[in-house]
């Protein structure tokens, strides 16, 4: 059918529910661009009942898995997984270059969120190459003055989502002052003394409040963050003590859930089929949450074959095989630690391996040398 | 339901075609009339607006997913999946545009679900111009207005 240079679908002769039809099948991001193709489409993109059916038809569709190397100061090399194979990387500058080590870089893997990538303040959009810097936090801690504590430094932490009720991009940023007191090394926050945290909606030019619903309990504790997506309106953060804190874009509150029995922290969050999945450490069960409004989890076992534990082994005891999402049939996706391939003519390489839930299958589906990148 | 024995579905251009009930009635719209009067049943059903060179396609397509949907063992998922996507890279521009308005009127959901994902892969990345070009459609905003929706637009920064 592409042999035909131009497509032509006379809309005056289509009855006018099949365009809704049409555009649910749509990511978001195309859609936000059509909203001003006409006022009927608008109205169609705008509509209640179009957005919930939009919803729910996305859960079918895969995010994007963005790979990046952190390779000069001001520049990070940024190739795209589509499940089944990688592209080329590209270079991609950052206006204002974070603090890394460049002796020591490592791969890491980010989602993209309706075509958006968070980098710490920095939101990029892969396709246009854009990017666009956060807006700076205009308010200071209020440190309660009877306690002997001196702020040594601040750790923000970002988290992009998509609201799919307003169809906007929203950035949570959790702010926290490291304190120095008499009693501990390091303390951190305690109530509202060391705690920022607020909520930014992309096109908007300023942070909100957002400290409302967060769980009191978790500002008393060591507040840890092990890993984060964002899913369907929801962000998920892993958070050290076996909690995950969810906050919900819509409503923009927080929630607080404990782990399925068996699972821990130091599980890396990912998903499966737009569900929150997490894998426990010795990589023999994955839970996945089904429903996240009934906190439904199902358990499913995993058999890795034998081939893999020979050639990662030493990943799979030490943990560091990440599982990074899942492709469209459901298969899960693991990233492997670099290891020597002679395959791949002696040289450190990291596997791609893709897993069969129901047949209990594996195979690797392709490699990537960062060394060459 | 009247019998599980075979329908008869006319074309707007007189083909006649002999279905299963079971192939029939994955569409709602021949579901609905032979549940209400048993005459369909055993007479022909007359499938306005819709060629036999179309019809025969829908039927190609109900007959794979009506034996799937009765034995699984037979037609795995992934059978179907390969089914649907030869299905829909086969088909032309304008067997594209019939069968989406036949499966709309004939309320075939799965086989219009499936179009219409056909039609978003074509359109997914086109700019809002070439939209208008593809469906016809008149730009009834004003350039102001234009701009100002774009200027909302978060995510064309």
């Amino acid at each position: 059918m592409t042999k035909k240079g131009r497509i032509n679908l006379d809309s005056s002769q289509l009855p006018e529910d099949i365009i809704p039809q049409i555009l649910k099948e749509l990511p978001a991001k195309s859609l936000i661009r059509f909203k001003c193709v006409s006022r009927n489409w608008c109205s169609i993109i705008e509509d209640p009942h179009f957005v919930e059916l939009h919803r729910q038809r996305s859960h079918h569709r895969p995010g994007g898995i963005y790979f990046l190397l952190h390779t000069k100061e001001d520049e990070y090399k940024i190739s795209q997984f589509d499940s089944k194979q990688i592209s080329a990387p590209t270079p991609f500058k950052v206006p204002i270059p974070p603090n890394a080590d460049l002796t020591n870089p490592y791969l890491f893997q980010r989602q993209s969120i309706e075509g958006l990538i968070c980098l710490h303040n920095v939101i990029w959009n892969p396709s246009t190459g854009k990017t666009l810097t956060l807006p700076r936090l205009e308010q200071s801690f209020v440190l309660d003055i009877d306690k002997p504590v001196y702020v040594t430094g601040f750790e923000n932490l970002y988290f992009l989502g998509f609201d799919l009720s307003i169809r906007k991009h929203k950035v949570l940023r959790i702010c926290r002052a490291k304190k120095l007191s008499i009693h501990n090394i390091y303390e951190f926050g305690e109530s509202s003394t060391g705690f920022l945290i607020k909520i930014y909606t992309l096109g908007t030019n300023s942070w909100r409040e957002a400290s409302d619903s967060f769980p009191k309990e978790l500002l008393k504790r060591n507040f840890v963050v092990k890993s984060s997506r964002s899913i369907n309106s929801v962000i998920y953060c892993l958070v050290e003590g076996d909690f995950i804190l969810a906050y919900e874009l819509c409503n923009e509150k927080f929630q607080l859930m404990p782990l399925p029995y068996g699972a821990s922290c130091t599980n890396y969050a990912s998903e499966v089929k737009e569900c929150l999945a997490l894998i426990n450490w010795e990589w023999t069960k994955i839970w996945i949450l089904e429903d996240y409004e009934s906190r439904k989890w199902n358990m499913v076992d995993l058999i890795f074959p034998i081939f893999w534990s020979v050639n990662y082994i030493s990943t799979f005891q030490s943990r560091f095989v990440r599982h990074i999402g899942a492709n469209q049939n459901g298969d899960i996706l693991l990233l492997s630690t670099p290891q020597f391939s002679m395959s791949a003519g002696f040289q450190y390489v990291i596997s791609c391996l893709c897993y069969d839930m129901e047949k209990k299958r594996g195979e690797d589906i392709f490699i990537i040398n960062p060394l060459a990148w | 339901m009247a019998s599980k024995g075979n329908l008869t579905l006319k074309s707007c251009n007189g083909k006649e075609f002999i279905v299963e009930e079971k192939v029939a009635v994955m569409s709602t719209t021949i579901k609905n009339m032979v549940d209400v009067d048993d005459s369909f049943a055993q007479g022909v059903i007359p499938i306005i607006g819709v060629d036999g060179k179309i019809l025969a396609k829908l039927i190609e397509y109900c007959k794979e997913h009506a034996e799937a949907d009765e034995d699984e063992e037979v037609k795995s998922e992934e059978y179907l999946k390969k089914f649907d996507e030869k299905f829909v890279d086969e088909l032309n521009l304008n067997d594209l545009y019939d069968l989406l308005k036949a499966s709309n009127y004939l309320e075939i959901t799965k086989l219009l679900n499936l179009l219409c994902q056909k039609v978003a892969s074509m359109i997914k990345g086109k700019k809002p111009e070439e939209i208008r070009r593809i469906f016809n459609i008149k730009n009834d905003f004003t350039p102001e207005e234009e701009e100002e929706i774009n200027r909302q637009n978060p995510w064309a920064f």
